[in-house]
């Protein structure tokens, strides 16, 4: 064997001819290949077809039947796609750490987020499959008449939408310690399910079914709902990416960036939704709604990143004469801080969209961003030099909502409002207690004044704290500009 | 061993310069300072927790140093990641396998991972599947494979790139006899193909014959780095034997009468006679000795020298350096 590292090619060379696997990512054969063996995966795939075969059978017997069989069968499809396929991304990356082989696939040339994304294309990809092997009983069912088989094969679009983005959640789960072992995977995905099948299944259906019970969204003759279902796949695209960035930063050691993309293409889009918003382009609601969750998310995501600001992270802002935006969009809750604040710009654009005034207009601007930046400022002081700081940052967030819902609680049963103005001087969360219809000037007044001494403190504290490693990144960016011919 | 900069201008496989690795207040390796030539084998020995693993997982470019400039082949292993793992072959001491797959599956994924494509691909896996002989089981799944065979597999696998420099974390832990020499086979070969290889053993004489060096840590300090031959001399200079004598009769007798010899420094008991160090190894003045033994009316049935080995060594330059043995601790690192 000789010694040929540059034999590693650099860009991939094509495929040989006749061997398909080599056109897809080298983690998506791996993950298919082991995939598709699993009994998990025969035995869904079985059952699925079995349980067809005998709702075909049934429907034959009776037209009448052929209502309550598609109950059944759609209940099914939707527990298979988004419950059961989802739920094995869990194991996806934890799997592999308790292999020991996740190091040695950082060290290929296969990049974390190639990891991840080939996990999940992997789940998507068998539950394709699945949805592929039910197709001949839709049409089955259309042949027997009594449903529409174009609504039919939306709904299994839907269905396989939400699977990806389900496994898309539960992949990025997977990078977490919570899921080393599989009894803790077991637990904790029983938790998951739970939160899928009431939440996820309540939004799903809410979202397919208009009030009359008729399915809104499947009416193609209206170019708004085809509309509507592009921006879903768009939206579901944006969140499945994020996700997977997120995943793909946990695995990889801090010499990698991941942050970045997902900072800048969540506030694009919070960007394009707030114009629509201000421009009063109908739903304004919706945009204002998708908007906030959008840099919510992202907002979430930077205050509790972990820091990276090495030169190769680096050298791509001075590469393109950004160096000062990596204050903002490098890896980090330092610059995720600052990043945070841009957020916060846009969230009161979006209030003004939504002619949010008054009192109200200033509890909403100061409240929900304090929430998000209290814990995180708190997540930095205890999770120093850990590698965990979003299970801090939840863990403190939990804590805070329980505190504070008992305080509400206790508020309105002793109907004595000190109950939840004074924790609000050391949380944020239980100023939401204050506020309700008896409430006055004086006490929304001074829940504005204390959540906005906590949000500014938050910022301040986090900034405090980060100094150093911003300091660190201006000496970085100033070695990159003393230095212009740096490593290609 | 040490590069002379003047000969060389192309930089050293390994350069390590004040590495230091915390986990949280647990100091795992402390400003460790070494230089490892392109083309040699080193062996890097220290007791369980004396850093050994963490040290090779900075190079693999798998852990961040507290501190310190690690530079493999040139490049910064914080740095450049991407290029390191170019040219770094990395063997865990668990191997690292996927049980459902065969072994040629195994090879052939990682040849796909390292973007080696069509003909090459094929080539390359059965370049691996020559070189570590694994015919017989590149067609078995894994979880069926003896631990030798997954060794040699593993190691397959880190060959696949043909990468410049190997770095293996006690590839030949819980391997029988036999599997071991297979190993060591191969390294030899590997060696003599121009690869660096930094190879981490509790066999000290195993990694002596290999060697072309030996990289002693403790306590996260490096605290020898040298020849394995110069390692066969005492460490404290002194020109010493040491004599392993048993005689008929009370072992006493023999303890009284070296304690009187001028020639014997140091005396320690055994069951069935004593140890005895002595200040020469002259071959002439050891038979003088033995002669005298037996003038005086010693009955010696065994007089055996014995042979410094480079666990002595070991263990002299661990005592030298102060606390032997894991730390409290150890546990700690994650």
């Amino acid at each position: 064997m000789s010694s040929t590292s540059d034999a590693i090619p650099e860009p991939m060379a094509g495929p040989a001819k006749g061997d398909f696997a080599d056109w897809l990512s080298p983690m998506l054969v791996k993950e298919l290949r082991q995939g598709l063996r699993t009994r998990a995966f025969t035995g869904m795939f079985i059952i699925v077809q079995l349980l067809m075969v005998l709702a075909t059978f049934i429907s034959l017997s009776s037209n009448s039947a052929n209502s309550a069989v598609g109950g059944f069968f759609w209940g099914f499809l939707a527990m298979v796609l988004g419950l059961l396929l989802p739920l094995r991304g869990l194991q996806a990356v934890s799997s592999e750490s308790s292999e020991k082989t996740l190091d040695l696939l950082v060290l290929t040339k296969l990049q974390s987020f190639r990891i991840v994304a080939g996990k999940w294309a992997s789940l998507v990809a068998q539950g394709a499959l699945l949805a592929v092997a039910v197709l001949p009983y839709i049409f089955l069912r259309y042949f027997l008449g009594g449903v529409n088989v174009i609504q039919d094969l939306l709904l299994l679009f839907i269905l396989l939408l939400a699977s990806a983005i389900l496994s898309a959640i539960t992949v990025c789960l997977s990078t977490g310690t919570a899921f080393a072992g599989k009894r803790n995977a077991g637990a904790v995905g029983a938790l998951i399910s739970l939160f899928i099948v009431f939440f996820g299944g309540s939004m799903l259906m809410s979202f397919i079914y208009s009030g009359s019970g008729t399915m809104m969204f499947f009416d193609l003759n209206r170019w708004q709902t085809a509309g509507a279902l592009a921006l879903v796949v768009l939206y579901g695209a944006f969140l499945v990416f994020f996700l997977l960035k997120v995943a793909a930063g946990r695995i990889e050691p801090v010499a990698s960036n991941h942050s970045t993309a997902r900072r800048v293409l969540a506030l694009g889009l919070g960007a394009v939704f707030c114009l629509l918003s201000l421009l009063s382009v109908q739903p304004t609601d919706f945009w204002i709604g998708i908007g906030v969750f959008t840099l919510a998310l992202a907002a979430l995501d930077a205050v509790v990143d972990l820091p990276s600001h090495v030169r190769s992270v680096l050298e791509p802002f001075h590469r393109r004469g950004v160096g000062r935006l990596a204050y903002v969009f490098a890896p980090g809750w330092h610059t995720g801080a600052f990043f945070a604040m841009i957020c916060w710009g846009f969230y009161l654009l979006f209030l003004v969209a939504g002619d949010v005034s008054g009192e109200d207009f200033w509890v909403a601007a100061v409240m929900p961003p304090a929430i998000v930046l209290m814990p995180a400022a708190l997540t930095v002081c205890f999770a120093r030099g850990r590698a965990t700081p979003f299970r801090i940052y939840l863990m403190i967030q939990l804590v805070c909502t329980v505190l504070a819902a008992v305080c509400a609680g206790l508020a309105e049963t002793m109907d004595e409002i000190g109950y939840t103005l004074f924790p609000s001087f050391l949380m944020p969360h239980a100023g939401a207690g204050v506020l309700n219809e008896s409430s006055n000037d004086v006490t929304e007044y001074s829940v504005v004044v204390l959540c906005g001494i906590h949000f500014v403190g938050a910022f301040l504290l986090l900034l405090l704290r980060g100094k150093p490693m911003l300091q660190r990144m201006g000496e970085q960016l100033g070695s990159l500009d003393a230095d212009p011919e740096t490593e290609g | 061993m040490v590069n002379d900069p003047s000969a060389d201008t192309s930089p050293p496989a390994i350069e390590v310069v004040g590495l230091t690795r915390r986990f949280g207040s647990f100091v795992a390796v402390d400003t460790a300072s070494f230089t490892v030539p392109a083309g040699s084998v080193v062996g890097f020995v220290g007791a369980n927790g004396a850093g050994k693993t963490t040290t090779m997982r900075v190079l693999a470019t798998l852990d961040l140093p507290t501190s310190g400039r690690i530079r493999v082949a040139g490049h910064d292993v914080v740095e450049y990641p991407d290029r390191v793992r170019r040219i770094l072959g990395w063997m865990p001491d668990d191997f690292g396998t996927y049980t459902d797959m065969t072994g040629r599956e195994y090879l052939d994924f990682f040849a796909r991972a390292y973007g080696f494509r069509g003909e090459e691909r094929i080539r390359r896996v059965g370049d691996v599947i020559e070189f570590c002989e694994l015919h017989e089981i590149a067609d078995r799944y894994i979880d069926k494979l003896s631990k030798g065979m997954a060794q040699r597999l593993c190691l397959g696998r880190s060959l696949i790139h043909e990468p410049e420099i190997l770095i293996m974390d006690e590839p030949a832990a819980g391997l029988d006899p036999r599997a071991r020499i297979d190993l060591k086979n191969l390294i030899r070969l590997l060696a003599d193909s121009g690869k660096t290889v930094l190879i981490s053993s509790h066999i000290l004489s195993e990694l002596g014959e290999m060697c072309d060096s030996l990289l002693f840590i403790n306590n996260g300090k490096i605290i020898h780095h040298g020849d394995a031959e110069d390692l066969l001399q005492d460490t404290t200079g002194k020109v010493t034997s040491i004599l392993d004598v048993q005689v008929l009769g009370s072992p006493e007798s023999l303890q009284n009468w070296a304690s009187m010899v001028p020639a014997v420094e140091f005396v320690e008991a055994t069951r069935h006679g004593a140890r005895l160090e002595i200040d020469t190894t002259d071959r002439g003045e050891i038979a003088k000795l033995l002669r005298r033994m037996v003038t005086d009316g010693q009955e010696v049935v065994e007089f055996r020298r014995q042979e410094r080995r480079l666990e002595d060594a070991f263990v002299d330059i661990v005592a030298a350096d102060g606390i032997t043995g894991p730390r409290v601790g150890d546990d700690q690192k994650s």
